[in-house]
């Protein structure tokens, strides 16, 4: 195991590299550069201003000094400064976005999957009744809706028509008046304090289901439920820092409906769809079968023997989705005037801003190798039959 | 544990709303309520003309609640909500008129002083910071030459402190410390390249060689050589003065201007009725209204002769000539309103339902809304719609480096095919008007009325005819000659074999236009152009291309000889120069110049040289029409069309005027004088 994991990180590092080249000539030989771009159009801007902003790039030197520059700096930790936003430096830029965009395609995931989750295992377990045929086609109508259209339709009727929920963008400008903090500092806030909520969840809810005892399992399942809600509103309602932060997190949240719920009814029907495939699969096994013959309950049959080994499939394709979550949704993002790293990938290349592109596209290549290494170990814990030897 | 995480998600969820709606008592600062503000806007007359201004210090001054109790006195009540289409890229004044010239920057950026300043909706040039109504002349000063401009008493910073003469001098001194800056302040603050005068042949070494505060109020601006109207005071006269007291510090710590560009500017001294205060990048940045405006209250009556009267604690001026023709706009100056808060909409479908719903007043965009918008718009009851001319123009350039677009008749040939009026009104269905000359007939001072669209007012039948003509009459020649077929109504035979008066056959030639999902107004208009070229037999492809391929096949191109014609776009400046800069043969591209087409013409040039002496607007003008009608003679662009400039408001905003070139987004969309019911 230990020598599979070490060549699967020098595979790693091999491969980051040929991306990183790869994506920086990529960049580089589009026509035209940055500097032209922007000043084209603009016969205010003398062509003698050109001449300085492309020295002050550097984009005056030969290709391949440019590139030794740019991986001697990449791998000192410093990813350049943004032609677009010059002088900011390209990390700068990545942390304003990546929390915006870290904590609605996150919730987005965790909800369009934890229903696809559950509605394909309900229909494997209900295969031929109407029930079925309904989600089905209502899933995968949703799944195959052309997405700006279906997000506007859904702006017009929660926002417009019923004016329960904010037309776009994160936050009210109104109510953020003169906020005592910045928005990427409540979003960190709300991403931490919901993902130890979660853990405590999910930590709950597996050590009951260690314990032998119904009782202590139940007590336990419950007890570590209410406590991790009960945190979660605690910290909110009663610690001073939640309490401050509160008002603005809200108004977060409350931006973060409509865009969340768009994303999961598109998307839940895909999980669905594996989901139920999977486990019709699983509930054909023997096992199964002897299951049912112990005189199980059905639900256990269902939740403890098949669901579980269905979602094998299932929670690989989350692993992988969650390493490219970075990447967001550039339609979404638009549409819901959500800025973040969608839109700095498609503004980036499209304006040629080379450090900027290549940095965010840096940490989409490295949170993907990562993500497919932990799904390569995931395979092995769950499930047996796929568990590396030493004999490879 | 099912029913556990759905009562989880179920109880966050109304967590969240809750809080949402939910007051805090923890910040005051953010339960202000904008929305009573919004409501209590006092006319603009009762904010006006600060007569006695003792009466202006005593709300600082005067701790007494009775001041609160007198509502209507207080000037300046409501929140402008603008909606912007992309989030601005620095907060730094000095970026954004560099590396960061976005026009979504200079929206929110408070703009600083200049001494002289482009006067709404007529863009006559008025004084800003100077005192004399006229620029004062350049005046020979030992080797060189010298302007000395005096400067208004009263001016100050948004800090309330004064703009003097030391503030000009610090701004162009730093210039000259980073080596004359980058961007925006090449043109405006052109930096002499040596200490000796500058000839005529060396344009490039031509600048401001020293800017010296005489004294606070007088400013001496020296020049290494005799700077026309275009220099003094069209670019210098409207250059950015900073402060030194704030930016002083800064400068003296930044070594490059790098270190500059990234200090925070959020807050800095401006010489606009507000201050930034808050910038929440990907949201919304927001400006407060200064207590005390140095111009606050002032009249300002602008003619449609572009004359200006300007009346201030009483005594009135008059600008930009005799006043004349009717009053395009009759106003105090403001602030009226409390706070602007610009927001971020990525999406203009969602920006205009915003507007509609009220989320916000007024949609800033350089190229307005989509035509298509126009009509939701209209629909909506609370909402105003302005159409303005835009100021610029899309056009054909040909390469006159090579054949045969080096030739006159050959250019003007094809132009006689292009039915402009037809393209505008019929293919582009109304949504772009057709234009002829290199300046707008929106931008009234410079438009030349003369310049006619070759083959004007012909029918198809005719153009052909006349094209035909054309090459006929300079030896051009065919194996089948194009004629016009009345019954079929189309060129039957087209032409074939067109040779050029010394034999010459015409190669493949290839039209580079913008394609269908960027700009489909051009990419169908080079499909016509393809097809008319064809009529006469000239083999000619419109190729669908990529905006950053065009621009790298022509600005600057690395082959000059590497494109055959092409179609793109230019946005313009009030004084339009661009006339000369982009045909003067000292300006060609390959050199590094606008001049793309490489067009070469020594009469051209020569006016292009009494246009850089020119020291008065009229003659400046005479020379801009002469300039113009050589261009539509000989052709190196075919200018073809423009469309209006779109904007929609709330019915709650009253502007002093909304019809001006290039539309209210061109003014900031009026913050200093608008005002809100």
């Amino acid at each position: 195991m230990v020598r599979y994991v070490t060549r699967r990180l020098i595979q790693m590092v091999f491969l980051f590299l040929v991306f990183l080249t790869v994506t920086w000539f990529l960049l580089y030989i589009l026509p035209g550069d940055s500097v032209a771009l922007k000043y084209a159009g603009n016969p205010n801007i003398p062509p003698e201003a050109r001449e300085v902003a492309l020295e002050r790039l550097g984009l005056d030197k030969p290709v391949l000094i440019q590139f030794r520059d740019y991986m001697f700096n990449f791998f000192q930790g410093d990813l350049g400064v943004s032609f677009n936003q010059y002088p900011r430096p390209v990390v700068d830029i990545i942390a304003e976005r990546l929390p915006r965009t870290l904590v609605l395609f996150l919730a987005a995931l965790v909800t369009y999957y934890w229903a696809g989750f559950l509605a394909g295992k309900y229909l494997a377990w209900r295969r031929g009744n109407r029930g079925e045929m309904l989600v089905t086609i209502g899933g995968v109508g949703l799944y195959s809706m052309f997405l700006p259209w279906f997000a506007f339709m859904m702006i017009w009727l929660f926002s417009v028509l019923l004016d329960w929920l904010p037309l776009s963008k994160f936050l009210d400008p109104e109510q953020w008046r003169d906020a005592p903090f910045r928005a990427n500092q409540v979003f960190m806030r709300l991403f931490w304090v919901t993902l130890i909520a979660s853990v405590a969840l999910f930590a709950s809810g597996f050590i009951a289901r260690q314990t032998r005892s119904r009782r202590l399992g139940r007590t336990l399942r419950w007890g570590g439920g209410a406590l991790a809600v009960g945190g979660f509103f605690f910290y909110w309602y009663g610690v001073d820092s939640g309490q401050v932060m509160r008002v603005y997190a809200g108004d977060i949240g409350f931006h973060m409906i409509l865009p969340v719920l768009v994303l999961t009814l598109i998307n839940f029907a895909g999980v669905m769809l594996l989901t139920r495939s999977s486990m019709l699969e699983t509930l054909r096994e023997d096992y199964i079968l002897t299951a049912r013959a112990k005189g199980l309950p059905e639900r256990v049959v269902r939740d403890r023997h098949a669901a579980r080994t269905a979602l094998l499939p299932v929670a690989t394709s989350l692993v992988l989705a969650v390493a490219t979550v970075i990447d967001g949704g550039v339609i979404t993002e638009a549409v819901f005037s959500w800025p973040g790293m969608g839109e700095i990938l498609v503004s980036s290349v499209l304006s040629e801003d080379i450090p900027l592109a290549v940095g965010a596209f840096s940490f989409i290549g490295i949170l993907a190798l990562i993500g497919h290494f932990v799904v390569d170990i995931l395979y092995g814990v769950l499930d047996p039959r796929i568990r590396v030897t030493e004999h490879g | 544990m099912r029913l556990r995480t759905k009562l989880l998600c179920l109880l966050a969820m109304l967590a969240l709303v809750a809080a949402a709606c939910g007051e805090d008592e923890e910040a005051p600062e953010a339960t202000a309520a904008p929305a009573t503000e919004t409501t209590a806007a006092p006319a603009p007359e009762t904010t006006a003309a600060p007569d006695e201004p003792e009466e202006m210090d005593e709300p600082e001054e005067m701790d007494e609640p009775e001041e609160m109790d007198e509502p209507e006195e207080m000037p300046m009540a409501a929140t402008y909500r603008l909606g912007i289409f992309s989030a601005p890229t620095t907060d730094n004044p000095w970026a954004a008129l560099d590396t960061e010239a976005e026009i979504w920057n200079t929206y929110v950026i408070p703009g600083q002083m200049s001494l002289y300043t482009y006067q709404g909706p007529t863009y006559t040039v008025v004084p800003a910071l100077a005192a004399d109504a006229s620029p004062p002349q350049v005046e020979a000063d030992g080797d060189g030459y010298s302007v000395t401009v005096n400067l208004r008493s009263g001016v100050t910073w948004s800090d309330g402190t004064p703009i003097t003469a030391h503030d000009a001098a610090f701004t162009f001194n730093t210039i000259k410390k980073y080596n004359g800056l980058g961007g925006n302040f090449t043109s405006a603050w052109p930096l002499a390249r040596d200490d000796d005068p500058a000839t005529e042949e060396d344009e490039s070494s031509q600048g401001v060689s020293a800017v010296e505060a005489l004294d606070d109020l007088t400013v001496k601006i020296s020049f290494n050589f005799e700077p026309g109207l275009a220099i003094w005071p069209m670019s210098v006269g409207l250059g950015s003065i900073f402060q030194e007291a704030f930016w002083g510090p800064i400068v003296d710590e930044s070594a490059d201007a790098e270190t500059l560009y990234a200090a925070s500017g959020l807050g800095a001294p401006n010489a606009s009725a507000f201050d930034s205060v808050e910038w929440e990048p990907g949201a919304f940045w927001r400006n407060v209204a200064l207590d005390e405006y140095y111009d606050s209250g002032s009249q300002y009556t602008v003619y449609s002769s572009g004359a200006v009267e300007y009346t201030q604690d009483g005594a009135t001026e008059t600008w930009g000539g005799d006043p004349g023709g009717d009053v395009l706009a009759d106003y105090t100056e403001g602030p009226f309103i409390s706070e602007s808060i610009y927001s971020i909409y990525t999406d203009q479908n969602a920006a205009v339902l915003a507007l509609t719903e009220g989320e916000v007043d007024f949609l800033l965009n350089p190229l307005g809304l989509q035509a298509g918008l126009r009509n939701e718009i209209l629909a909506a009851p609370a909402l105003e719609v302005a159409v303005n001319d835009q100021n610029g123009m899309r056009y054909l350039a040909y390469n006159t480096r090579k054949f045969p677009m080096s030739q006159a008749p050959f250019r003007q040939a094809l132009a006689c095919m292009i039915d402009k009026d037809f393209m505008a009104n019929t293919v582009l269905g109304g949504t772009a008007y057709s234009i002829n000359s290199l300046v707008p007939p929106g931008n009234a001072y410079w438009y030349n009325p003369d310049i006619t669209a070759p083959c004007a007012g012909q029918t198809s039948q005719e153009r052909v005819a006349s094209a035909v003509q054309i090459f006929k009459d300079a030896g051009w020649t065919w194996e089948v000659e194009p004629v016009w077929d009345e019954g079929n109504r189309d060129v039957i035979p087209k032409g074939e074999g067109l040779v050029g008066p010394g034999g010459e056959t015409i190669p493949p030639l290839t039209l580079l236009a913008p394609g269908p999902g960027y700009d489909p107004m051009r990419a169908t208009y080079s499909l016509f152009i393809e097809e008319w070229a064809s009529d006469l037999g000239i083999p000619l492809t419109a190729e669908p291309t990529g905006f950053s391929v065009i621009v790298d096949k022509v600005f600057p191109p690395a082959d000059p000889l590497g494109f055959d014609m092409y179609i793109l776009g230019w946005g313009l400046t009030p004084f339009p120069d661009h006339v000369f800069d982009f045909f003067r043969s000292s300006r060609d591209s390959a050199l590094g110049g606008y001049n793309t087409p490489g067009y070469a013409n020594p009469a051209f040039d020569a006016l292009a040289e009494q246009f850089d002496k020119a020291k008065t607007l009229a003659e400046a003008r005479d020379l801009i029409h002469q300039a113009d009608a050589i261009i539509a003679e000989d052709l190196p662009y075919v200018t073809l069309f423009n469309t209006p400039l779109i904007e929609a408001y709330s019915n709650q905003l009253t502007f002093p005027y909304t019809t001006i070139l290039d539309g209210l987004q061109n003014v900031g969309a009026l913050t200093g004088v608008v005002t809100i019911s």
